[in-house]
């Protein structure tokens, strides 16, 4: 199992991929008849939803999407750092304003994708909780 | 001498059968869920006693598939008129437990029959839906009778107040009733409202989703933007409506409930200078402000997660009744997108119809620059904005806050839009567009030839700012009225508001304009 980040249009979708070939050889050995069928199901399971899920979960769970396209100012959190809803996790400049991109949920930073500078475009992923 | 004691009794008997309802076991099973029955939907709604029923002995006509033998009480829907704060009102609302609510010819045409009294009286009409949808049994006459419903909805639109509850299913055909009506009331649970549902969506598309996706009232209220409020559960859905009739007039003849004191309080309110931001790119929260400018702080915000960067709702400023609406700088910066524009805009023309004055808060970097805002269409839908200004002839006031460049500014009811009065704070920004995009066209050849390009930008782009874009500048060519400070600005659009009691403005006949939809 590997979990990969793709990223069509400004829009990252974390996804998760398993490699049968590599993998399943050992694990898979004794019942070699049932594995590869439902392997198969979720592949195009996830093909079908992901056009309708994206808008609704653009950065996939955890991930924090900008709002709008503009420069990173400041990052106000560290990676392993706890935040509780609203908090302030970086601004944004754009527009002519400085936009406080807060926690839509609680959960600890696990991943800080810019630095102040960083040009993103809207639907980006700035920042992934956990 | 007296009435004979049969006919008196009949007609308790039949009462009783008629006000039972879906009968006991119904009605607790919804009152374990927290929820009310139609009638009692009803009786929260109305003051106690004034309720006046229409069609309580309603029968269905229907002759097919066993259903003259069925008995359907009151049709599944409760229809009639009652008091609310002493004003009269009309009211359906659909009784899920009988018949499952279901819409056929004769509970149609109670319906029918409500929405033409409301208009013929000139009172709102409230509706509430729970309904599984049409009666099958009926055939293409139960379409009809929606038909019959949606055009009446039409009719009354802009005559009478319209205010729809989503209180249970709502699905297919149905939800365009309550589209087609002024404000839509979604409860949190137990409603859904969709077109098409998630087993449709499935079949037709492969695409998989679910009700609270597609259906539930987080989603219209925030994503689709089909709605204006969720209510925690039915009683807190009435209280809504209470809030929302008591800013609005009863119909499009007569002035929305003022409460006009003889004096005016034209005192400062130095709180709200303390509201705006020293430095103009800090976001501030706008609605701040309109609970300092609206009477007691009381304001009714409408759509309130559904295109967050503009705020839209009711309150009272001086005693008068006022649509506010405002960009709201912390969210995409106040920029006026697609959303925005279709939000602000019906609001504008909602209050336009019922008399209702407008009062603007501007603080607008321009509209949302983006591929997706252009393909999908931005030009068309910003244009609502120009148009339902430009269009509406109730007193219109602005407060320029801070920044208000380009189309956008004139967006917002500049002056141009037919503004009766604009004001501006001494941190307004009004200009053609901001300071660096400007700098970089004016002086591109300048900008070329200089070694340190960034420090020359921002030099000239200072000089632009603090020349072009100063408040002064659009007072002295008189594109706004006054400069006023913060604290001032309650008094003056309170002074300004009575001075435009009696505004009138007339317009070349015509059927009605060709707005951008």
């Amino acid at each position: 199992m590997k979990r990969l980040r793709i990223t069509v249009e400004g829009i990252a979708y974390d996804v998760t991929v398993e490699d049968l070939d590599a993998t399943s050889a050992p694990a898979a050995a004794a019942p070699v008849a049932a594995s590869p069928a439902p392997a198969a199901r979720p592949a195009a399971a996830v093909a079908a939803a992901a056009p309708a899920a994206a808008p609704a979960a653009a950065a996939g769970p955890g991930g924090v999407p900008s709002p709008l396209a503009g420069t990173v100012i400041s990052v106000a959190v560290a990676v392993g750092q706890k935040v509780s809803i609203g908090d302030e996790l970086l601004v944004l400049e754009a527009m002519k304003m400085n936009t406080s991109i807060g926690a839509p949920q609680d959960g600890t930073v696990a991943a800080i994708n810019v630095t102040p500078g960083t040009t993103v475009t809207e639907g980006q992923v700035l920042i992934t909780l956990s | 001498m007296a009435i004979s004691k049969a006919l008196a009794d009949e007609l308790e008997k039949r009462r009783a059968v008629a006000l039972e309802g879906g009968g006991k076991s119904k009605v607790e099973a919804r009152h374990a869920k927290g929820r009310l029955t139609a009638r009692e939907r009803l009786d929260a709604l109305f003051s106690q006693g004034t309720f006046q029923e229409f069609g309580l002995h309603a029968q269905h006509k229907t002759r097919h598939f066993g259903m003259e033998k069925k008995s359907i009480p009151t049709d599944a829907v409760i229809t009639g008129t009652g008091f609310v704060d002493g004003r009269p009102v009309a009211a359906f609302s659909q009784d899920f437990d009988v018949a499952g609510g279901s819409l056929g010819e004769i509970h149609s045409k109670k319906i029918c029959h409500t929405l033409d009294h409301a208009v013929k009286a000139g009172i709102p009409v409230i509706g509430f839906n729970d309904s599984g949808g049409a009666r099958i049994q009926e055939g293409v006459g139960a379409l009809s009778a929606y038909g019959q419903v949606f055009y009446r909805n039409v009719q009354l639109s802009g005559v009478v107040p319209q205010i729809s509850v989503i209180a249970g299913p709502c699905a297919g055909g149905a939800a365009y009733s309550p589209a087609l009506t002024d404000f839509l009331i979604m409860t949190r649970e137990h409603a859904q409202m969709f077109i098409c549902g998630p087993e449709v969506i499935r079949a037709v598309t492969g695409q998989v989703t679910t009700m609270e996706e597609i259906g539930s009232a987080q989603a219209h209220a925030s994503v689709s933007g089909n709605i204006h409020f969720i209510a925690e559960n039915d009683a807190h859905a009435v209280a809504i409506v209470h809030r929302l009739l008591s800013f609005l007039p009863s119909n499009n003849m007569m002035d929305p409930p003022h409460r006009i004191e003889p004096d005016l309080s034209i005192a400062d309110d130095p709180v709200i200078d303390d509201l705006v931001p020293e430095d103009s790119k800090t976001p501030f929260d706008c609605r701040r402000v309109i609970e300092r400018l609206a009477d007691d702080g009381d304001f009714l915000e409408v759509m309130e997660s559904f295109a967050a960067n503009i705020v839209i709702g009711f309150g009272r400023i001086g005693g008068m009744v006022v649509g506010f609406v405002s960009n709201q700088p912390t969210v995409k910066a106040g920029t006026l997108d697609i959303d925005a524009s279709d939000k602000a805009a019906r609001f504008v023309r909602f209050c336009n119809v019922f008399n209702i004055p407008l009062v603007t808060l501007v603080d607008v970097p321009g509209f949302l620059p983006g591929v997706n805002e252009e393909r999908r269409g931005i030009i068309r839908h910003g244009a609502k904005m120009l148009f339902a200004y430009a269009s509406a002839t109730v007193p219109k006031i602005t407060v320029i806050m801070r920044k208000a460049y380009g189309g956008a500014y004139l967006a917002m009811c500049s002056q141009d839009m037919g503004a009766d009065r604009v004001l501006a704070w001494p941190s307004a920004e009004i200009a053609v567009m901001g300071a660096d995009g400007a700098v970089n066209i004016l002086y591109r050849k300048e900008l070329a030839e200089t070694e340190d390009k960034q420090a020359k930008a921002k030099e000239l782009a200072d000089d632009y700012r603090a020349e072009f874009a100063s408040p002064y500048l659009s007072a002295g060519m008189l594109f706004v009225a006054d400069v006023i400070q913060p604290r001032e600005t309650r008094s003056a659009i309170a002074l300004t508001l009575r001075g435009l009691m009696s505004k009138r403005e007339t317009r070349p006949p015509k059927k009605h304009g060709n707005i951008p939809l």
